[in-house]
This record gives structure tokens, sequence and C-alpha cells, in this order.
């Protein structure tokens, strides 16, 4: 698995050092929050609901990117900003791509804290 | 520091947490903007960490609600944001927010801004405390100058300055100002006026003004001289201020009778002296250093005499008004101000010309000194209301029934003027005070009467003559250095019907050898209602002027001792 088409690899091992201890904590913490947001981004879809598109979506796209996830985090900012310009087309396919990306992006966290 | 952070998100709470917890901090955490202002309000925290998109209340509204909240209150907050546009991060700032922070997180920028918010608060913290402390001061402080302004205003600004001859004004400069203005009646009738100026202004300039003024209206009404009033004045001031602090002053005896004034200047600008209608204008020169600069053995009480008739002004000031500035600056100067003299108006609306004058001038610039400025007019004493010298009609009070004998042998008699003491003594006896300018003439005329004749044994018949008025007061100084004995006796004695009547009886004795009074005493009663001229006049005695002022008025023994009485209260004295 290549980490460094996932990562920004220097930040995710600064954030190491600086959670120290608590960093698998944080791991936890980020997937128990982000698990339910591929569904969720699907439903508001589904619903049409832009402004749920967009909160999900720029959440989505701050915590991934504070765990230096860069490329999931572009993919969410991507959605969030055809919710903010009311625009259907092409959601689907990106939320394709994150729920893909998301599931790498897990595995390689979870590698971390085993 | 109690710090608050406010995100939706689970995960980014986690990390910040724990960057800020590791610096030392204290953290409060809440996932929503109403969970933020609801924490505001419970917790106060020193700085807040806020995620700009959150459900319930977004971040920019809750930093609003918490600016309100927080009111004078410095509360920093730094938003959160992955927002990266130019005008969303502007919108950030304008909503209240004091900086931003953009996702990922630069962790060492976190902290940096941490930091700086932490020295902020502190800074902020210690200036409100600060400006507290200042405001509390201040407060207290007005406060108190308002009280001592109304008790300065009561001792510095007072007696007969709202007499028909007098016009004054006083600037209004800050609360305080080192002016004093004050104007007394004489009890043997007649005016003292005095204008000080304190250096400095304010409370340290006001201060000396007190014991001033106490001392001036004090020895006033006990008939003291007005030379003797300031060498006290200048001794008082000596003695209580700090070096490099004076009162310059400028300080008039005013005679109604004589129709002159006796003037002694001390630092203060040259005062006017307008005359003849206001077509004669005479500058009268400072000519002494202010009072409380020279020690009593150094200080000079000369006065200068000035003829002044009716409708005669007098014009003295402070070097506030020859030193009033512009908006530019300038200042108004003593030629201005002689050109308001110098344009031809009438007397009468001159004070109000001078003052219009500067005040024109002055415009709505600072005051930079105090601007003091008075006129005095030469008025017929009968003009001026007699309220100055009536005493409150309120319950009698003070001694009624006394008697006392007072000797005085030689050296007193050489050296000492026993008349104030005299007349401290009468003014004790509230009946007697309104008459006071009365009996200062009674005890004067028998007193100088028993010196002169019976002690000196000076014939005033040598007064008759300009030249031998001269004679008479070298010989008197002569007579004086040389006396080698004898003894005045002063008896007084005070009596009282139940408060609404009373006899005051004077007796004076000498140790001379006293004089053929039947005759003469006879001789004058006979002439009192003619005019008392040539051969007849009853030269020395002034014994005519006295009867007319007593009730009764008896030599007796050889006519070295003589026994006055006066009854309260008076027949109205014809004039």
């Amino acid at each position: 698995m290549d980490r460094a088409s996932h990562f920004d690899t220097e930040a995710l091992t600064m954030l190491e050092e600086i959670m120290e201890d608590e960093f698998p904590e944080l791991i936890q913490v980020f997937i128990d929050d982000s698990d339910p947001r591929i569904s969720a981004l699907l439903k508001a879809f589904e619903d049409q609901d832009f402004t749920s598109l967009r909160e999900i979506a720029h959440s989505f796209k701050g915590a991934s990117g504070n765990l230096s996830a860069l490329p999931l985090a572009d993919l969410c900012f991507k959605i969030e900003e055809k919710a903010r310009d009311a625009n259907l087309e092409g959601i689907d396919a990106l939320i394709g791509a994150i729920d893909i990306e998301y599931n790498v992006v897990k595995s390689v966290l979870l590698s971390l804290i085993k | 520091m109690k710090i608050l952070i406010a995100d939706d998100n689970a995960s980014d709470r986690l990390l910040l947490s724990k960057i800020i917890s590791k610096q030392g901090h204290e953290i409060i955490a809440a996932e929503n903007g109403k969970e933020a202002i609801d924490s505001y309000v419970k917790y106060s925290p020193d700085i807040i960490l806020m995620d700009v998109l959150m459900p319930e209340v977004d971040g920019m509204e809750a930093a609003k609600e918490i600016k309100r909240i927080a009111g004078e209150d410095l509360v920093p907050i730094i938003f959160l944001t992955s927002l990266v546009d130019a005008q969303s991060l502007a919108n950030c700032l304008a909503s209240g927010g004091d900086d931003f922070l953009t996702k990922p997180y630069n962790f060492i920028i976190l902290k940096a801004k941490i930091d700086a918010f932490v020295r902020m608060k502190k800074m902020h913290a210690t200036l409100q405390k600060q400006r507290d402390t200042i405001s509390a001061n201040n407060q207290h402080m007005m406060h108190e100058q308002h009280v001592a302004k109304a008790v300065f205003d009561n001792v510095a600004h007072s007696g007969c300055l709202d007499s028909v001859n007098i016009k004054y004004m006083l600037s209004p400069l800050a609360v305080f100002n080192g002016d004093v203005l004050l104007a007394a009646r004489k009890p043997s009738g007649g005016m003292h006026v005095f204008l000080g100026d304190f250096t400095g202004h304010g409370l340290p300039a006001a201060i000396g003004a007190m014991p001033m003024a106490e001392i001036f209206y004090g020895m006033t009404a006990k008939g003291f001289a007005l030379r003797d009033i300031l060498r006290e004045i200048n001794s008082k001031l000596k003695s209580i201020l700090p070096v490099g602090f004076f009162c310059c002053a400028a300080v008039v005896d005013l005679s109604f009778t004589k129709r002159s004034i006796s003037m002694w200047m001390g630092g203060v600008p040259d005062c006017y002296l307008l005359s003849n209608q206001g077509t004669e204008l005479k500058s009268i020169r400072s000519h002494h250093l202010p009072l409380g600069v020279l020690s009593s053995a150094q200080f000079d009480d000369e006065m200068t005499e000035h003829s002044m008739e009716v409708d005669d002004r007098l014009y003295m000031w402070s070097d506030g008004i020859v030193e009033a500035r512009d908006s530019e600056g300038n200042m108004y100067g003593e030629e201005r101000l002689l050109e308001v003299f110098n344009q031809k108006t009438p007397p009468d609306s001159l004070f109000e010309a001078v003052k219009d004058s500067v005040n024109a001038f002055v415009g709505e610039s600072e005051r930079d000194d105090d601007t003091t400025i008075i006129e005095l007019s030469m008025v017929d004493e009968s003009e001026l209301e007699q309220s100055a010298l009536v005493e409150e009609k309120v319950r009698v009070t003070g001694p009624s029934d006394w008697q006392l004998e007072y000797e005085l042998g030689v050296d007193s008699l050489k050296h000492f003027n026993p008349l104030p003491l005299m007349m401290h003594i009468m003014m004790e006896v509230p009946a007697l005070r309104s008459m006071g300018g009365q009996l200062f003439t009674i005890v004067a005329e028998l007193f100088s009467n028993s010196f002169e004749h019976g002690i000196l044994k000076l014939d005033s018949a040598l007064k008759s003559t300009p030249a031998g008025f001269a004679e008479f007061y070298a010989l008197r100084e002569q007579r004086v250095q040389e006396l080698e004995s004898g003894f005045i006796k002063i008896k007084m004695k005070h009596a009282s019907e139940s408060g609404r009547s009373g006899v005051f009886s004077l007796s004076i004795e000498d140790s001379g050898e006293g004089f053929d009074y039947r005759n003469k005493v006879n001789k004058n009663q006979q002439n009192m209602n003619a005019e008392s001229t040539g051969a007849n006049k009853f030269s020395g005695r002034g014994i005519p002027l006295i009867y007319s002022l007593c009730h009764s008025l008896e030599y007796q023994g050889c006519g070295n001792e003589v026994v006055a009485e006066i009854h309260w209260p008076q027949k109205i004295l014809a004039e």
C-alpha cells in the first residue's frame, strides 16, 4: 500500500508524535465519526438535501484534513462545492470515490495503531 | 488559562485538546454554537477556538452573541476553518472573530497563536484593572475637589465683594485656581481689598488661600491696620508655603472719608487708576516682592498713597489677564489692555469692555491661567449697604455681664498698640459688633488723648498749622523714645438687661496731670451745636465727635480719667 498517495506522511508522523499515547484514541474517534458519513452522504444525495450534503462534506473534509488524509479531504471539498452550487451532477460518483478512498485511509490508520 | 474549543468534529476536538492541554491550559469542549455560548456563560473561558460551520448555532453567530455578552471584557475568538477564500476569512473577522486558523492545522502556528492571545489577554486584564483604579481614583478626587471648592469659595471669594463699589470677574478655570479676591469693611469705616495670585494652579495653589483669608478677615474685623495684616500674612505664608511658592498681591486700604487709597503691590501687573470722569489714567507699579518670599525682618510694608475722588476707579488684575492666550497661543498683553482704556469708553461700562475684550480675544481656546479682574470705585460711604457689618440677628450669645481692668506700663506704652485687643474684647459682645466703627473711634480717640496729652504731655495746639502738625509728630516720636515712667489704666464694663438692652462703659485713666476739664468741657458743650471754629476749636481732645457718639462722657479726678458710656439699642443717630 502506497501510504504517500493517501496521506501527507510527514504530517501524519508529526500527528503521531503530538498525540503520543492518545493517538489510537484519535484514530478511533475519527473512524467512529466517519463511518456513518458515507451512508449519510448517500441519503442526503437521494433526498437532494444540499444543506446536509454540504455540512457533512465540510465536516468530513475538516476531519480528514487534520488527519493528513489530503486526497480524501479533496474529494469531500468537491462535494461541498457542488452542494453549495446546488449541482447534483457527478455527486454519486464522488460519493463512490470517497467510499473507496475512506476505506483505504481507514485501513492505513488501523494498521498504525495495531 | 481556560480555553474553550467548539468544534462538531470529535476527532478535531480531540486533536486540539491534546495540543493545547500540552501547553498547560485547561480545556472546555463544546460540540456546537449553542453549547459554546452556554459554556462561555458558565465557565467564562479566556480564549475561544471556534469552528465556523457547526450545526445548531454556527460559529459566526455564536461569536457575535459571546462578544455581546462579554461587553468590555476581552474574549479573543480564533475561528477554525477549512474555508480558504478571502471573503470567508474576512467574514470571520467581521463577525467579531479576532483571528483564524485554517485546517488542516499547522501545529506550530496554532501554538504561537495561542501564546500570543494569552499575552494579549493578560495585558488587557492589567489594563482594565489599571483603568478601573484610575477611574475610581479620579472619581474620588473629583468628589473631594468639589467639596473643597465649596469651602474654598466660601473663604477665598467672599466678604463684601458684592458691595456697590466693586465689580469683579473670576475665571472658571479648572475646579480650583490660585486667584484670591477678598474684601472686608473695616470697623472704623473704609474697606480692605485683597487680590492675590498664588503660584501654580489647582489645589496646591488654592490651599495657601485658606489661612490667608482667615488672617485678612479676622484682623480687619478687629481693627488692625493693613500693614500689620500684610506682615502677618507674609510671615504666615513664608512659614507654611514650600520654597518657590508665594502669592503675588495687590492690596488696597480704601478710605471713603479721606477719599484716598493706600496700596501695597507685590509681583502683580501694573494697576490702573482712572480719574476725572475717565480722562486721566495713572498706572501704579508694583514695588515689592510677593507675599511669602521675604522673612519678617526683610519684609517691606511701605504703602503708596493715591487720592481718589468719587467715581474714580481702580483696576487690579492677576497676570492671567495679560497672559491670556488665544487659540494660536498669542498673549493678550498689556498693550491690548491699554487700548481698551484709551478708547474713551464711558467709565461706567469700562469694566464690561475689558471683560469683553479679554473674552473675545481668548475665544474658545483653553485659558491657561487664572484671569481675575476687579474694579474698585470711590463712592460716598453712605451708599454702601450696612449689611456687611450687621451681624445675623440670630440668638444672641457671647459675654453680657463682665468687666476688666487692664493697665499698661511704660514699656508696653512705648511698643504696643492695645486697640486691636480692646476691639477684640468688645466685639465678643454681639450687640456691640454693629457699633464697631463707632466704638473704635471712641476708644482710639480717648486712648490717644490719654497717651499724647496725659503721658507725653504734647500740646495739640501745635496741630493747628501744617508746620506745627509735622512738629507735633516729631516731638511725639522723640517723647515716646524718652519716656521713662507712666501708665494707662483701661477699664471696660458691660451689663445687659435680659439681652434686649445694655450699657457699655469705658474708662481710661492715665498717670498724667490732667487738665481743667470743667472749664473746657463746659465751654465746649455750649458750642456743641455751633460750628466749632477758631479760638473755640477744642483741638486735640476731639471731644465734640465723641460726645455725639456716646450716651455720656465725663472727666473725673483732675482730668486724668475719662469715662464714656454707650447704651444699646441706639437711637438712630442724626447724621
